[in-house]
């Protein structure tokens, strides 16, 4: 191969997740420095000639201190030569406040192999066969299609040349489409590969062009309804130039985002028992009516998915949806034989009010049965619950 | 006595209802004070009551003041709420604000800690006796009235008034909240209590005791709260910076209809002034039409007059030449005559010989002529045959040159092309070593893959073995949890009860037979034998025989009942008390646990601690493994990682591997090689090896195929340059016939021409210089001949010239007619006709436009609305710009994600809400619960206060019955209920007295009895030390009595008031109060001290020095404060 490089964008370091719990986000958060530390070991061990990084990397232009210095931290502790190209995006535009800014702690301790773009037409050879040419975004918001306004290929020039810029390729009615970025602008502009950064899922947005344009993807999904995220482009470059760039798609994420619909106690069951919920952010509803027993069943499976003091959760992070899990107040309640008569007049009236007001009689009653049947249990804390 | 229960550690007293001072110290459990009658026991009753219940400035504090002095009464009590909290009231009456309440945790040192009307309202917190504090509006003023504290502080005139009252007389419901509340919790089941506490513990995490959500730390709403406000706010941030770019944007929407109105007036000011122009620029047309027409017709109308003049000229250049014609035949007449007259004078100068001299010196001239033409051919031939020779040359080394250069040529590119034939090869060596590569990179990642899979897979199954013992730790100390076994100590507790009750049962199990015979027919007897129930068969006259160790009861229906029992009443009442106290003891451990005997708790306990030591095994076996297992996110990450790489190599083997051959046939095929694999840093560094080699050919090649191009276009032109100089040579020879020849022969052909030339030169000579004469008469005639036609020629040239001037006018006028013709053939007078009408009808054509409208000031107007399009366009550029910095699409994601927090978390609180509303519902549907399920409030005092009423009267009396209000009704008695008043007064006394040790025992406070008992007879007395000395096991009773030998005094701490009091009417060098160094004891030294015991350690020694001085010091505290 004559050049190999190493594509990423999207990161959003600095991704606040407030509707999870301190600890959930916290998991969340953390991952997503984990996961620049994996790309750029996946960038050593396919041994690439670079890396780019196209646009997104955090989630505004000047995030807190312990996320770019995360980063720092990651390019610090390698003693690279392959050089690192990171781009603005749209989130992380350059900006005069920005952590891309030259006056910025982050940007004045990168090492000499972290290259930022900071200029219109940015260039930067790879050797003596191939150059690198980008665009930073220098707003949250813009209407320049960045690619259309880079160097056209000289007609003396062979060597390979990569396009990198952060946009949008297409054109949803209704939506707002920010940095456009025009079809086939990578042969009309003599690229060999178009780089670039914004949308979220992997994506070869020309696969007929001769010269491929990709979305990478973010590297860790940000919220539910993201397809195809978790990966990384692998660019190949074969010796015989009239060959198209070979894109490979790497997997490096390890958080998978998923909702689920439980509408029966046996498939709560079979949730509960897969083994990929650690890594899992896990948005569950609940949608059944049980009998106290096995509702009383469901709610310990809940806590074991949620974890306690005492218990490592099972799911990473976990959404539940629980307003249609119904107690069947209807339904006979078993309790020991030698029950005093106080708490069975108690767990009648519940039984009784349940009927009309499912919701806190139903859970009264559930919090009757499980302090008679295992008093100690209402000591358990629900970290996950807040 | 209980720690929790409160007691009275010390009165003092001045000035208070006949008592000048008085200082007693108590203690837990019993104390019986006793003096005679006067000395004002009822003074202090009622002074421990003011200090609990009355305020300072309460004119019911009037009964207080002393007849005997002027001074305010005061009062000084210490209470110890529980140990290390002790309180101490102070309180003088008639004053306001002189009420204090002081803090200690030691019972000496005391810091103040509330004051004034303050002190009435927290020390009803203390007491929790459901009395609200006095004053404020609507507040109780006086002495506060109610069940509970008639119990506990009842008056000694109204001994029997509990059984006359109710809670429904309480001016409130606090007390009997407050009784509800102990009452419960007497009677409750201990699961329910359980129950109970569990749930009051969940509500109390999340509301206050007011049902308010609490806001403080550590509540479950205060973090939720905090983290939705924040979101809210950050929601309304980010909704503001949204509607500002949506109001950015609508700017840059408006300012684009701005522009595109602009840009439509400059437009029509423009058209407008287009259209103005074109119909001016097609009038401006017309009218040149219309001057091109008139300059045509112009131009017709000239050439016509110059063609007449034409005309003219013509005719008379006609006569003039008719003339001239004339004139030329006389001429011609008269010029052979000349010509005659002439050739006769030539032919005498000619002559025949000089004729003949003349042709032969022509003859000469002729030769001498052609030899020189002929010497310059001759020169041109051999100078072409030089040229074609020197270029004959040229081609030859030309075509050297090139065929040289061809060759070369060659070679280069059989070079070029052999180094191609070994790239080529090499690529594909290279190929198949790069496959070879990646088939070993393959392999070796294939390979750490799978020890990657198996670390992970035995992390795995570690994690899961962890999981499995946590859980299965989980289950048994929640199983052991669930067994409620004892501790060690509470084992012990219970074994020392019961020994203590055994041994108690074994001193009345004295033994013995009890016979019955009936006096006639048969029939059975019921007998509870030792707590065991069994039938004994009668029969007349025959004995029947029952044998029991120490309790028997015998019952023949509708005959009789007996019972005897072994010991000696006190025996009997040791092993009850024995008894009642295992009973106590182990209710609750045996309702809790479900067991029924110490042994069967034993092994109770003894299974939780297996359970609790097989968990602990099974916990430090989890962590053993987890610690085995640590790391398996690692080893999942390097699962996927290797595996991602195993991919990576495997894909790279497919790019090498033909369409439909699978990665595993490729291997196989290897296989199947003899060769084994190289390793890949060897073929890493062969193909390393091959591409340098191949770069350099590369690089050679290109620099042959530079100069194979150089050379090639070099040979081309050459090639060119010889084909031309061939074709030139061709023609050249072609022209030159045999120039080889002419090259060879030109010296003697030269020199040939040269010696005929000058041989012709001499001939020449000769020739001219012959001469001849007679020629001159011929000339005369000639002359003359001459002349005449010099005339007529002269008349000829005059007509001659006059016809060149009529010709010449002629021709000028012909000259001035051609241009005029020439414009006229170039203009058309029916196209300028034509073009004229075509103006007029485009200009007819044109659309009506508004002629009227002044030009200037609509372009003006129409460079005013350019202006205008550049400033909003200037706008436009500047609110895209804003709309930019703002955020677009970013501020839309923000805002989405904010929303979807806050629409999490209001359903977070909302669950949490549902949660805590749900404890809260099951908080109080137990309340309710157990309010329905328990009767009424009496239900719980019957069975204490009726248990000690039967051991009071030997199982004389039933139940008593107490109503919902607490309001003693009556007692059951021989079968039937009977009113209190139908019992004696002693009876009733007692019954009092038991109703308000329950009641005490269930506040858990102090019993103030102010001679309770004194119509009671010395049986009942006597029984009732019993009942005394265990009710002063659980609270302190405080006995006011005349009657000292009435009480248990060897259970007691026993105050002889006379040493404690002054009375305000005796002098106060009263015997009684001497100086304690002189009685250090306090009592008379003549007089025996009252049955003082000793078993009582007493916290502070009478100080005979304090009851002397009492008055004098409390006045004097009292002031200094």
């Amino acid at each position: 191969m004559a050049l190999t490089l190493l594509h990423t964008a999207d990161w959003h370091l600095g991704r606040r997740f407030p509707a999870f719990g301190r600890e959930q986000e916290l998991r969340l958060t953390r991952a997503r420095l984990e996961v620049v530390g994996r790309i750029l070991d996946l960038a050593e061990s396919r041994n690439v000639d670079a890396v780019l990084c196209a646009g997104d990397l955090f989630d505004s232009p000047n995030p807190d201190e312990e996320w770019w210095d995360g980063v720092l931290k990651e390019f610090t502790r390698r003693n690279w030569q392959r050089p690192v190209v990171l781009l603005p995006g749209n989130h992380d535009p350059l900006t005069p406040n920005s952590l891309y800014h030259p006056s910025h702690r982050f940007r004045s301790n990168l090492p000499d192999y972290v290259h930022v773009v900071d200029a219109k037409g940015w260039q930067l050879p790879l050797g003596e066969d191939a150059e690198v040419v980008a665009s930073p975004c220098l707003s949250h918001a813009g209407q320049t299609d960045l690619a259309a306004s880079l160097p056209q290929r000289a007609e003396d020039d062979d060597r390979i040349r990569i396009g990198l810029v952060h946009g949008q390729t297409f054109d949803i009615e209704g939506h707002q489409t920010n940095f456009p970025i025009a079809k086939g602008t990578a042969d009309e502009r003599g690229f060999d590969y178009l780089a670039i950064g914004d949308t979220h899922a992997f994506r070869d947005v020309e696969p007929d062009a001769a010269a491929p344009t990709v979305y990478p993807g973010a590297p860790e999904a940000t919220n539910f309804g993201e397809r195809d995220t978790g990966n990384v482009a692998v660019v190949f470059f074969p010796l015989d130039r009239r060959r198209r760039a070979i894109v490979r798609k790497e997997a490096v994420g390890t958080w998978n985002w998923r909702e689920e619909t439980c509408t029966s106690l046996s498939a709560l069951r079979a949730l509960r028992a897969d083994p990929k919920l650690r890594r899992t952010v896990l948005r569950l509803t609940l949608e059944m009516e049980l009998p106290m027993a096995e509702y009383d069943e469901a709610e310990r499976i809940l806590s074991e998915l949620e974890g306690s003091m005492a218990a490592t959760p099972r799911a990473g992070v976990l959404d539940v949806q629980r307003e249609d899990l119904r107690l069947a107040a209807n339904a006979p309640i078993e309790f020991d034989g030698d029950l005093p008569e106080v708490l069975k007049e108690a767990a009648e009236r519940l039984r009784a009010r349940a009927e009309n007001e499912p919701e806190v009689a139903g859970r009264a009653l559930h919090h009757l049965y499980r302090l008679i049947k295992e008093p100690s249990s209402s000591d358990q804390e629900r970290p996950g619950a807040v | 006595m209980p720690s929790e229960a409160m007691w009275i550690r010390r009165l003092e007293v001045t000035h208070c209802a006949g008592i000048a001072a008085a200082g007693i110290d108590f203690e837990p459990g019993l104390n019986v004070l006793h003096g005679p009658n006067e000395l004002g026991k009822s003074s202090l009753v009622a002074a421990i009551r003011a200090a609990l219940l009355l305020q300072s400035t309460s004119t019911a504090a009037e009964d207080l003041f002393d007849w005997n002095t002027i001074e305010p009464p005061a009062t000084t009590l210490v209470l110890e709420q529980e140990p290390g909290r002790i309180w101490r009231v102070r309180k003088e009456f008639g004053r306001r604000g002189h009420a204090y309440l002081d803090f200690s945790r030691d019972g000496q040192q005391f810091q103040a800690e509330h004051r004034g009307r303050e002190v009435e309202g927290s020390l009803q917190e203390i007491l929790r006796w459901g009395i609200e504090a006095p004053g404020g509006r609507g507040g109780r003023r006086g002495m506060p009235s109610s069940l509970i504290t008639t119990a506990l502080l009842g008056e000694q005139s109204d001994v029997v008034g509990i059984l006359h009252q109710s809670l429904a007389d309480d001016p409130n419901a606090s007390g009997r909240e407050r009784l509800t509340e102990a009452l419960q919790a007497l009677a409750e089941d201990p699961r329910f209590k359980q129950v109970v506490n569990a749930v009051q513990g969940k509500v109390d995490e999340a509301f206050t005791a007011t049902g308010r959500k609490r806001t403080g730390r550590g509540s479950p709403w205060a973090d939720l709260r905090q983290r939705r406000e924040n979101a809210v706010a950050r929601e309304r941030d980010i909704r503001q910076q949204v509607a500002a770019s949506q109001g950015a944007r609508e700017q840059v929407g408006q300012l684009g209809e701005q522009l595109f109105a602009a840009r439509a007036e400059t437009e029509r000011l423009a058209d407008a002034l287009q259209r103005r122009r074109q119909r001016e620029a097609a009038e401006q047309a017309r009218k040149d039409a219309q001057a091109g027409f008139e300059r045509v017709q112009g131009i017709v109308a000239q050439l016509t007059e110059n063609e007449q003049a034409v005309e003219a000229a013509t005719a008379t250049a006609a006569q003039l030449d008719a003339d001239r014609a004339q004139l030329e035949t006389e001429l011609n007449a008269l010029a052979p005559l000349a010509e005659a007259a002439e050739a006769r004078v030539q032919e005498l100068e000619s002559g025949a010989e000089e004729q003949q001299r003349r042709l032969r010196e022509q003859e000469a001239e002729n030769r001498r002529l052609a030899l020189d033409a002929e010497d310059k051919a001759h020169q041109n031939r051999v100078a072409e045959a030089g040229r074609l020779a020197s270029l004959a040359s040229e081609i030859e080394a030309a075509t050297k040159t090139a065929d040289r250069l061809e060759q070369e040529l060659a070679g280069k590119r059989e070079l070029v092309q052999r180094a191609r034939d070994e790239n080529e090869d090499d690529t594909a060596d290279i190929d198949e070593l790069e496959f070879k590569r990646s088939v070993v990179q393959f392999l070796a990642a294939a390979a750490a893959r799978e020890v990657a899979q198996q670390a992970r897979d035995a992390a795995r199954t570690l994690a899961s073995q962890a999981d499995e013992q946590e859980q299965q730790a989980v289950a048994a100390r929640e199983e052991a949890a669930r067994l409620n076994a004892p501790d060690a100590a509470e084992i012990e507790r219970l074994r020392a009860a019961q020994t203590t009750w055994e041994v108690a049962r074994a001193k009345v199990s004295v033994g013995f037979v009890a016979e019955v015979t009936l006096l006639a027919g048969d029939g059975e007897a019921q007998a509870e034998v030792d707590g065991e129930s069994r039938s004994v068969p009668l029969a007349a006259n025959k004995a029947a025989a029952v044998e029991a160790e120490r309790d028997l009861t015998l019952t023949i229906p509708e005959v009789a009942t007996l019972r005897v029992q072994g010991g000696g009443a006190n025996l009997r009442a040791d092993a009850d008390a024995a008894e009642r106290r295992w009973q106590d003891a182990s209710s609750a451990v045996f309702g809790r646990t479900g067991c029924d005997t110490l042994q069967a708790l034993v092994e109770l306990k003894n299974r939780a601690d297996e359970l609790l030591a097989h968990a602990d095994q099974l916990a430090r076996d989890a962590d053993s493994a987890r610690l085995r297992a640590d790391g398996i996110d690692a080893l999942e990450q390097r699962v996927v990682t290797e595996e991602a790489t195993a991919q990576h190599h495997r894909a790279a083997v497919e790019e090498f591997l033909d369409p439909g051959e699978s990665v595993e046939e490729a291997l196989h095929q290897l296989q199947a090689e003899d060769q084994p694999l190289q390793d890949e840093a060897s073929l890493t560094g062969e193909i390393e090896q091959r591409k340098e080699s191949l770069q350099k050919r590369e690089r050679l090649c290109d620099r042959f195929d530079n100069e194979i191009n150089t050379d090639a276009r070099d040979l081309a032109r050459q090639r060119e340059e010889l084909a031309a100089r061939e074709t030139r040579f061709a023609d050249g020879a072609e022209q030159a016939g045999d120039w080889r020849s002419t090259l060879q022969g030109a010296e003697a052909e030269s020199a040939r021409i040269a010696r005929e030339r000058s041989a012709v030169e001499t001939e020449l000579e000769a020739i001219r210089t012959e001469a001849t004469t007679q020629v001159e008469a011929a000339r005369e005639a000639s002359e003359e001949s001459g002349r005449r036609l010099a005339a007529v020629q002269q008349a000829f040239e005059q007509k001659t010239d006059a016809l060149a001037a009529a010709n010449k006018e002629l021709a000028h006028l012909q000259g001035e007619t051609r241009p005029l013709r020439a414009n006229a053939e170039g203009e058309d007078l029916e196209a300028a006709q034509a073009a004229l009408e075509a103006a007029s009808q485009a200009l007819a054509e044109l659309p009506a436009g508004d002629d009227t409208f002044d030009i200037p000031e609509t372009e003006r107007q129409a460079l005013r609305a350019k202006r205008l399009v550049a400033d909003l366009e200037s706008e436009l550029r500047k609110a895209e710009g804003a709309l930019e910095q703002m955020g677009g699409q970013v501020l839309e994601e923000q805002r989405e994600q904010v929303e979807e927090t806050v629409k999490a978390l209001d359903s977070r609180e909302r669950e949490l809400e549902l949660d805590y509303e749900a404890w809260r519902l099951l908080r109080d549907t137990l309340t309710e619960a157990d309010e329905a399920s328990a009767a009424h409030l009496g239900s719980a005092l019957v069975e204490p206060v009726s248990r000690r009423m039967g051991a009071l009267t030997g199982g004389r009396y039933g139940d008593i019955a107490i109503g919902p209000q607490l309001n003693a009704t009556g007692i059951a008695l021989a079968g039937g209920d009977r009113p209190f008043t139908s019992l004696s007064i002693g009876t009733q006394e007692q019954i009092a007295l038991l109703l308000r040790l329950a009641i005490a025992e269930a506040l858990g406070t102090f019993l103030i009895l102010d001679d309770q008992l004194t119509q009671s007879d010395t049986s009942r007395m006597n029984a009732m030390h019993g009942v005394l000395t265990e009710a002063a096991e659980r609270v302190q009773v405080v006995i006011f009595t005349c009657h000292p030998d009435s009480y248990p005094l060897d259970a007691a701490n026993v105050v002889d008031l006379t040493q404690h009091v002054i009375r305000s009417d005796r002098a106060p060098e009263s015997p009684s109060i001497q100086p304690a160094s002189n009685n250090p004891t306090g009592f008379e030294a003549s007089e025996e001290p009252p049955h003082r015991t000793n078993r009582r350690r007493r916290r502070n020694p009478p100080d005979t020095n304090e009851a002397v001085d009492t008055a004098t010091a409390l006045k004097n505290s009292m002031e200094s404060r």
